[in-house]
Protein backbone atom coordinates (compact mmCIF):
# COMPACT_ATOMS: atom_id res chain seq x y z
CA UNK A 1 0.00 0.00 0.00
CA UNK A 2 1.13 3.54 -0.79
CA UNK A 3 2.13 5.82 2.07
CA UNK A 4 -0.58 8.06 3.48
CA UNK A 5 -0.92 11.68 2.42
CA UNK A 6 -0.69 14.60 4.85
CA UNK A 7 -4.43 15.03 4.52
CA UNK A 8 -5.16 11.43 5.47
CA UNK A 9 -2.78 11.64 8.41
CA UNK A 10 -4.42 14.89 9.55
CA UNK A 11 -7.80 13.16 9.53
CA UNK A 12 -6.36 10.37 11.66
CA UNK A 13 -4.94 12.92 14.10
CA UNK A 14 -8.29 14.64 14.46
CA UNK A 15 -10.23 11.36 14.47
CA UNK A 16 -12.27 12.60 11.55
CA UNK A 17 -12.24 9.50 9.38
CA UNK A 18 -15.52 9.29 7.46
CA UNK A 19 -15.57 5.52 7.98
CA UNK A 20 -13.32 2.86 9.43
CA UNK A 21 -10.29 2.47 7.16
CA UNK A 22 -8.61 -0.77 8.30
CA UNK A 23 -6.04 -0.79 5.48
CA UNK A 24 -4.92 2.75 6.17
CA UNK A 25 -4.82 2.14 9.89
CA UNK A 26 -2.81 -1.05 9.40
CA UNK A 27 -0.37 0.84 7.18
CA UNK A 28 -0.04 3.70 9.65
CA UNK A 29 0.89 1.34 12.47
CA UNK A 30 3.34 -0.68 10.40
CA UNK A 31 5.05 1.95 8.16
CA UNK A 32 7.84 3.76 10.06
CA UNK A 33 7.77 6.75 7.67
CA UNK A 34 4.06 7.31 8.08
CA UNK A 35 4.32 6.77 11.81
CA UNK A 36 7.04 9.41 12.03
CA UNK A 37 5.03 11.79 9.86
CA UNK A 38 1.97 11.20 12.04
CA UNK A 39 3.89 12.07 15.22
CA UNK A 40 5.47 15.11 13.61
CA UNK A 41 2.22 16.42 12.17
CA UNK A 42 0.40 15.86 15.44
CA UNK A 43 2.98 17.92 17.24
CA UNK A 44 2.83 20.60 14.56
CA UNK A 45 -0.95 20.82 14.77
CA UNK A 46 -0.82 21.09 18.55
CA UNK A 47 1.90 23.72 18.40
CA UNK A 48 0.04 25.86 15.87
CA UNK A 49 -3.21 25.53 17.80
CA UNK A 50 -1.39 26.68 20.93
CA UNK A 51 0.25 29.60 19.17
CA UNK A 52 -2.95 30.83 17.58
CA UNK A 53 -4.73 30.53 20.92
CA UNK A 54 -1.98 32.61 22.53
CA UNK A 55 -3.10 35.53 20.34
CA UNK A 56 -6.67 35.28 21.60
CA UNK A 57 -7.80 37.48 24.45
CA UNK A 58 -10.20 36.59 27.19
CA UNK A 59 -12.67 39.22 28.38
CA UNK A 60 -12.10 40.47 31.90
CA UNK A 61 -15.74 39.87 32.69
CA UNK A 62 -18.91 39.01 30.85
CA UNK A 63 -20.86 42.26 30.58
CA UNK A 64 -24.59 42.31 31.22
CA UNK A 65 -26.45 42.07 27.94
CA UNK A 66 -28.05 45.40 27.17
CA UNK A 67 -31.06 45.26 24.88
CA UNK A 68 -30.68 48.21 22.49
CA UNK A 69 -33.39 50.83 22.98
CA UNK A 70 -34.39 50.72 19.34
CA UNK A 71 -35.46 47.10 19.65
CA UNK A 72 -39.11 46.67 20.51
CA UNK A 73 -41.12 43.52 20.65
CA UNK A 74 -42.44 42.45 17.31
CA UNK A 75 -45.07 39.78 17.29
CA UNK A 76 -44.40 36.88 14.96
CA UNK A 77 -45.93 37.52 11.56
CA UNK A 78 -49.13 35.64 10.90
CA UNK A 79 -49.78 34.80 7.29
CA UNK A 80 -53.05 36.43 6.19
CA UNK A 81 -54.96 35.57 3.03
CA UNK A 82 -56.58 38.41 0.99
CA UNK A 83 -60.35 38.69 0.83
CA UNK A 84 -60.56 37.68 -2.85
CA UNK A 85 -58.72 34.44 -2.08
CA UNK A 86 -61.17 33.62 0.73
CA UNK A 87 -64.18 34.37 -1.52
CA UNK A 88 -62.70 32.30 -4.34
CA UNK A 89 -62.03 29.43 -1.97
CA UNK A 90 -65.76 29.37 -1.09
CA UNK A 91 -67.21 30.08 -4.52
CA UNK A 92 -65.26 27.60 -6.64
CA UNK A 93 -66.31 24.44 -4.74
CA UNK A 94 -69.86 25.80 -4.40
CA UNK A 95 -70.17 26.29 -8.18
CA UNK A 96 -68.78 22.85 -8.80
CA UNK A 97 -71.29 21.22 -6.44
CA UNK A 98 -74.16 23.20 -7.98
CA UNK A 99 -73.19 22.14 -11.50
CA UNK A 100 -72.68 18.51 -10.62
CA UNK A 101 -75.51 17.86 -8.16
CA UNK A 102 -78.25 20.37 -8.87
CA UNK A 103 -77.99 20.83 -12.67
CA UNK A 104 -76.50 17.62 -13.95
CA UNK A 105 -78.30 17.88 -17.34
CA UNK A 106 -75.87 20.55 -18.46
CA UNK A 107 -73.12 18.03 -18.43
CA UNK A 108 -75.12 15.06 -19.78
CA UNK A 109 -75.16 14.20 -23.48
CA UNK A 110 -77.94 15.52 -25.75
CA UNK A 111 -80.80 13.13 -26.07
CA UNK A 112 -80.79 11.28 -29.38
CA UNK A 113 -84.15 11.60 -31.10
CA UNK A 114 -83.92 10.31 -34.67
CA UNK A 115 -86.74 11.06 -37.12
CA UNK A 116 -88.65 8.23 -38.82
CA UNK A 117 -87.07 9.27 -42.09
CA UNK A 118 -83.52 9.01 -40.76
CA UNK A 119 -84.25 5.57 -39.28
CA UNK A 120 -85.52 4.40 -42.67
CA UNK A 121 -82.44 5.81 -44.33
CA UNK A 122 -80.21 4.05 -41.82
CA UNK A 123 -81.91 0.73 -42.47
CA UNK A 124 -81.56 1.15 -46.20
CA UNK A 125 -77.89 1.93 -45.95
CA UNK A 126 -77.29 -1.03 -43.70
CA UNK A 127 -78.90 -3.37 -46.22
CA UNK A 128 -75.88 -2.91 -48.49
CA UNK A 129 -73.89 -6.13 -48.67
CA UNK A 130 -70.22 -5.37 -48.58
CA UNK A 131 -69.28 -8.72 -50.13
CA UNK A 132 -71.13 -8.11 -53.36
CA UNK A 133 -69.96 -6.01 -56.27
CA UNK A 134 -70.41 -2.26 -56.10
CA UNK A 135 -72.66 -2.26 -59.15
CA UNK A 136 -74.99 -4.84 -57.56
CA UNK A 137 -75.71 -2.67 -54.54
CA UNK A 138 -77.99 0.27 -54.39
CA UNK A 139 -76.31 3.26 -52.81
CA UNK A 140 -78.57 6.00 -51.64
CA UNK A 141 -77.11 9.48 -51.31
CA UNK A 142 -79.03 11.98 -49.22
CA UNK A 143 -78.62 15.66 -48.53
CA UNK A 144 -79.94 16.90 -45.20
CA UNK A 145 -80.54 20.41 -43.93
CA UNK A 146 -79.30 21.85 -40.65
CA UNK A 147 -82.15 20.20 -38.76
CA UNK A 148 -81.41 16.77 -40.15
CA UNK A 149 -84.30 16.72 -42.61
CA UNK A 150 -83.64 15.07 -45.95
CA UNK A 151 -83.91 17.68 -48.64
CA UNK A 152 -82.51 15.69 -51.55
CA UNK A 153 -82.20 11.97 -52.22
CA UNK A 154 -80.54 10.05 -55.04
CA UNK A 155 -79.49 6.52 -55.95
CA UNK A 156 -76.75 5.07 -58.18
CA UNK B 1 -35.55 34.99 26.97
CA UNK B 2 -34.09 32.66 29.57
CA UNK B 3 -32.71 30.52 26.79
CA UNK B 4 -30.98 33.55 25.27
CA UNK B 5 -29.40 34.49 28.58
CA UNK B 6 -28.04 30.97 29.00
CA UNK B 7 -26.53 31.02 25.51
CA UNK B 8 -25.09 34.48 26.15
CA UNK B 9 -23.35 33.39 29.34
CA UNK B 10 -22.20 30.11 27.83
CA UNK B 11 -20.75 31.45 24.59
CA UNK B 12 -19.69 35.03 25.30
CA UNK B 13 -16.10 34.15 26.18
CA UNK B 14 -15.56 31.76 23.28
CA UNK B 15 -17.00 34.24 20.76
CA UNK B 16 -14.84 37.00 22.22
CA UNK B 17 -11.76 34.80 21.95
CA UNK B 18 -12.60 33.92 18.36
CA UNK B 19 -13.11 37.57 17.40
CA UNK B 20 -9.86 38.59 19.07
CA UNK B 21 -7.97 36.20 16.78
CA UNK B 22 -8.91 38.38 13.84
CA UNK B 23 -7.21 41.68 13.16
CA UNK B 24 -9.44 43.77 15.37
CA UNK B 25 -8.69 45.88 18.44
CA UNK B 26 -10.29 45.39 21.83
CA UNK B 27 -13.03 48.01 21.29
CA UNK B 28 -13.90 46.59 17.90
CA UNK B 29 -13.97 43.09 19.37
CA UNK B 30 -16.41 44.15 22.08
CA UNK B 31 -18.63 45.86 19.52
CA UNK B 32 -18.58 42.85 17.19
CA UNK B 33 -19.44 40.43 20.01
CA UNK B 34 -22.26 42.72 21.16
CA UNK B 35 -23.56 42.93 17.57
CA UNK B 36 -23.48 39.15 17.22
CA UNK B 37 -25.55 38.67 20.35
CA UNK B 38 -27.96 41.46 19.37
CA UNK B 39 -28.55 39.58 16.11
CA UNK B 40 -29.21 36.41 18.07
CA UNK B 41 -31.55 38.33 20.38
CA UNK B 42 -33.46 39.60 17.35
CA UNK B 43 -33.78 36.04 16.06
CA UNK B 44 -35.29 34.94 19.36
CA UNK B 45 -37.43 38.07 19.49
CA UNK B 46 -38.96 37.46 16.09
CA UNK B 47 -39.81 33.90 17.04
CA UNK B 48 -37.26 32.26 14.73
CA UNK B 49 -35.67 29.07 15.98
CA UNK B 50 -31.88 28.83 16.01
CA UNK B 51 -31.23 25.11 15.92
CA UNK B 52 -27.49 25.16 16.63
CA UNK B 53 -26.70 28.40 18.49
CA UNK B 54 -22.97 27.66 18.75
CA UNK B 55 -22.46 27.25 15.00
CA UNK B 56 -24.81 30.15 14.31
CA UNK B 57 -22.85 32.45 16.62
CA UNK B 58 -19.51 31.41 15.16
CA UNK B 59 -20.78 31.96 11.64
CA UNK B 60 -22.15 35.43 12.37
CA UNK B 61 -19.02 36.37 14.34
CA UNK B 62 -16.70 35.25 11.53
CA UNK B 63 -18.70 37.18 8.92
CA UNK B 64 -18.75 40.28 11.12
CA UNK B 65 -14.96 40.09 11.59
CA UNK B 66 -14.34 39.69 7.85
CA UNK B 67 -16.63 42.65 7.15
CA UNK B 68 -14.97 44.79 9.83
CA UNK B 69 -11.49 44.05 8.51
CA UNK B 70 -12.42 44.68 4.87
CA UNK B 71 -14.28 47.89 5.78
CA UNK B 72 -11.21 49.15 7.58
CA UNK B 73 -9.00 48.22 4.66
CA UNK B 74 -11.17 50.29 2.37
CA UNK B 75 -11.07 53.39 4.52
CA UNK B 76 -7.51 53.44 5.75
CA UNK B 77 -4.13 53.50 4.10
CA UNK B 78 -1.96 50.37 4.11
CA UNK B 79 0.40 51.85 6.65
CA UNK B 80 -2.24 52.60 9.22
CA UNK B 81 -3.82 49.21 8.59
CA UNK B 82 -0.61 47.43 9.46
CA UNK B 83 -0.37 49.48 12.65
CA UNK B 84 -3.91 48.56 13.56
CA UNK B 85 -3.51 44.98 12.54
CA UNK B 86 -0.62 44.22 14.76
CA UNK B 87 -0.86 46.87 17.42
CA UNK B 88 -4.19 45.52 18.45
CA UNK B 89 -4.60 44.55 22.04
CA UNK B 90 -1.46 46.34 23.05
CA UNK B 91 -1.15 48.44 26.12
CA UNK B 92 1.88 49.84 27.81
CA UNK B 93 1.76 47.14 30.42
CA UNK B 94 1.92 44.19 28.05
CA UNK B 95 5.14 42.40 27.57
CA UNK B 96 7.16 43.36 24.49
CA UNK B 97 8.12 39.74 23.83
CA UNK B 98 4.51 38.76 23.94
CA UNK B 99 3.71 41.44 21.37
CA UNK B 100 6.52 40.27 19.12
CA UNK B 101 5.30 36.70 19.33
CA UNK B 102 1.79 37.84 18.52
CA UNK B 103 3.08 39.81 15.58
CA UNK B 104 4.87 36.75 14.20
CA UNK B 105 1.75 34.62 14.51
CA UNK B 106 -0.54 37.25 12.98
CA UNK B 107 1.95 37.77 10.14
CA UNK B 108 2.12 34.04 9.53
CA UNK B 109 -1.68 33.84 9.41
CA UNK B 110 -1.75 36.70 6.93
CA UNK B 111 0.37 34.64 4.56
CA UNK B 112 -2.44 32.09 4.23
CA UNK B 113 -5.32 32.26 1.84
CA UNK B 114 -8.55 33.62 3.32
CA UNK B 115 -10.33 30.26 3.58
CA UNK B 116 -7.22 28.48 4.89
CA UNK B 117 -6.81 31.12 7.59
CA UNK B 118 -10.44 30.72 8.53
CA UNK B 119 -10.16 26.94 8.72
CA UNK B 120 -7.02 27.13 10.89
CA UNK B 121 -8.56 29.70 13.26
CA UNK B 122 -11.70 27.61 13.66
CA UNK B 123 -9.59 24.48 14.10
CA UNK B 124 -7.70 26.19 16.91
CA UNK B 125 -11.08 26.79 18.57
CA UNK B 126 -11.53 23.02 18.78
CA UNK B 127 -14.38 22.82 16.28
CA UNK B 128 -15.06 19.56 14.47
CA UNK B 129 -14.61 19.35 10.69
CA UNK B 130 -18.37 19.44 10.26
CA UNK B 131 -18.67 22.61 12.31
CA UNK B 132 -15.71 24.17 10.49
CA UNK B 133 -17.36 23.41 7.15
CA UNK B 134 -20.64 24.91 8.30
CA UNK B 135 -19.10 28.10 9.70
CA UNK B 136 -16.50 28.75 6.99
CA UNK B 137 -18.53 27.65 3.99
CA UNK B 138 -15.73 25.30 2.91
CA UNK B 139 -16.91 21.88 1.73
CA UNK B 140 -16.82 19.22 4.45
CA UNK B 141 -14.62 17.00 2.29
CA UNK B 142 -12.15 19.86 1.69
CA UNK B 143 -11.65 20.81 5.34
CA UNK B 144 -8.84 18.31 5.97
CA UNK B 145 -7.15 19.27 2.71
CA UNK B 146 -7.26 22.99 3.53
CA UNK B 147 -6.16 22.33 7.08
CA UNK B 148 -3.13 20.19 6.18
CA UNK B 149 -2.13 22.73 3.52
CA UNK B 150 -2.42 25.59 5.98
CA UNK B 151 -0.43 23.72 8.63
CA UNK B 152 2.27 22.98 6.04
CA UNK B 153 2.46 26.66 5.13
CA UNK B 154 2.60 27.68 8.79
CA UNK B 155 5.32 25.15 9.65
CA UNK B 156 8.32 27.23 8.42
CA UNK B 157 6.77 30.49 9.60
CA UNK B 158 6.24 29.32 13.15
CA UNK B 159 9.17 26.92 13.31
CA UNK B 160 10.88 28.43 16.36
CA UNK B 161 7.98 27.74 18.62
CA UNK B 162 7.51 24.36 17.03
CA UNK B 163 11.11 23.30 17.64
CA UNK B 164 10.81 24.51 21.22
CA UNK B 165 7.94 22.10 21.61
CA UNK B 166 9.85 19.31 19.89
CA UNK B 167 12.71 19.68 22.37
CA UNK B 168 10.41 19.59 25.37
Amino acid sequence: MKCLTNEQIQRFIDREMPSLQPDEFQHLTSCPDCKALYNEQKLLAESIKKQINSVAKTPERIPEFQVPASITYTAPRVKRFPLWAKVAALLIPACFVWKMAIKPDKFSEKEFKPTAESIRMYEMCNSVDANTAFQENMIITTVTDANGRVVKCGTN
Amino acid sequence: MEQFNDIYKQHYTSIYRLVSKFRVNSHEAEDIVQDVFVKLYLQFNSGNQVQYPKTWLYKVAVNSCINAVSRRKETESLESVSQLEFGTFDSLETDIDQNEQEEIIRNALLKLKEHERLVVILYSEGLSYKEIAEVSGVKFTSVSQNLSRALDKLRPLLKNHYYEMLNQ
